[in-house]
């Protein structure tokens, strides 16, 4: 077959989604949560993304990371450094930060207006 | 070997390091490769439709999709939408390729061949695709969509346009195999899951003699046998 790497093939067009500058909160909860999880130590981010797949399209992706390579908007949050990648910005623009105490189904939760939808377990959004 | 062109199949490929977990988080069935292996899957929508049929195998350092659907540009503008920053192009080189079904009793049992500048995909043992540059000459057919309707018939192989379509999901029209149970989460999954738990709207492809048939109850007429999607347990 002619895979076009021979030639030039036309790559489908990526449409780079649209940078938002995104606004968030953290609920009370979850402020506490991630002071138990950070310590004192506020060198660390929690970085706040999206992957596609999941039950609903898009699933969050949190992490507690010191640096990254994904271009980043930074915000400062009670303290907290809050990354959010510039490729998802536009899907979590206006969410909050919520941590549910339970003993099945808890931990931290997103509360995003942007989603139609979310699975079950919360973690995927359409 | 009954050859008959096939111009509704779509070819793409996908690069960048990311391009396997990208598609296994999008389909139904789990993309992971052992040597020279095709996996057929499905590109669902949130509500578990079918956006597209992909047979997908590795060729060097990409990932090509043997794509039939009912809208490829909507299927691409889906697959779009979900680069978020991963390490994943899509090319579309439907253009560049001729697309040719065969199908016969006896088809070679290797999944990844190439001769003679075709690369040949054998899919589920059964039938295959062959795939050459429109740069060579297109190779005489010698059969046409009433006898390949024949042979699905005998095989009892669901098709998109008779039996699978964007308007029903895997287990609707026949393609149970290419949902993975265990996978975990994919778009679609929580739909899919909660129908085989609790056993409704999944649908059977049986093939009955006409005979036997209610009118419109098949989804492919043949001139003796048809295949019928009937309400399952």
């Amino acid at each position: 077959m002619d895979c076009g790497t021979c030639e030039t093939a036309s790559p489908v067009l990526i449409q780079k989604p649209e940078v938002v500058e995104v606004n968030l909160t953290i609920t009370d909860n979850a402020q506490s949560m991630l002071e138990q999880a950070f310590g004192d130590d506020r060198s660390m981010a929690l970085l706040v993304g999206v992957l596609s797949g999941g039950c609903s399209g898009y699933m969050y992706d949190l992490q507690i990371v010191e640096t990254t390579d994904i271009d980043c908007q930074e915000l400062s949050i009670s303290g907290f450094r809050i990354l959010v990648p510039n490729s998802s910005s536009h899907l979590l623009n206006g969410i909050e930060i919520d941590y549910e105490d339970r003993l099945m189904g808890g931990g931290f939760k997103i509360n995003n207006p942007n989603a139609k939808s979310s699975c079950g377990c919360g973690e995927s959004f359409a | 070997m009954p050859r008959m062109a096939y111009d509704d199949a779509h070819i793409i490929i996908l690069t960048g390091k990311d391009r396997v977990r990208f598609l296994d988080g999008l389909s139904s069935n789990k993309i992971d490769f052992q040597d020279n292996q095709v996996i057929s899957t499905c590109i669902l929508s949130n509500k578990a439709k079918i956006l597209g049929q992909l047979h997908l195998f590795n060729l060097n350092e990409m990932l090509v999709g043997i794509t039939i659907t009912d809208d490829f540009v909507k299927l691409v503008d889906y697959l779009n939408m979900k680069i978020l920053g991963q390490d994943v192009g899509i090319n579309d080189v439907t253009k560049l390729n001729y697309v040719d079904l065969i199908f016969d009793e006896e088809i070679s049992n290797v999944e990844i061949s190439s001769k003679d500048g075709c690369t040949i995909v054998t899919i589920e043992g059964k039938y295959q695709f062959e795939m050459y540059s429109t740069k060579l000459e297109r190779r005489p057919c010698n059969t046409n969509l009433e006898a390949f309707n024949e042979w699905r018939i005998k095989h009892i192989i669901p098709w998109y346009g008779f039996e699978i379509s964007s308007k029903k999901n895997p287990y609707q029209c026949g393609l149970n195999s290419q949902v993975h149970e265990n996978k975990g989460c994919f778009t679609g999954q929580e739909i899919l899951t909660r129908m085989r738990t609790r056993g409704k709207g999944i649908y059977l492809l049986t093939c009955m003699e006409n005979d036997s048939l209610k009118p419109d109850e098949a989804s492919t007429h043949g001139k003796a046998k048809s295949l019928v999607l009937k309400r399952g347990q």
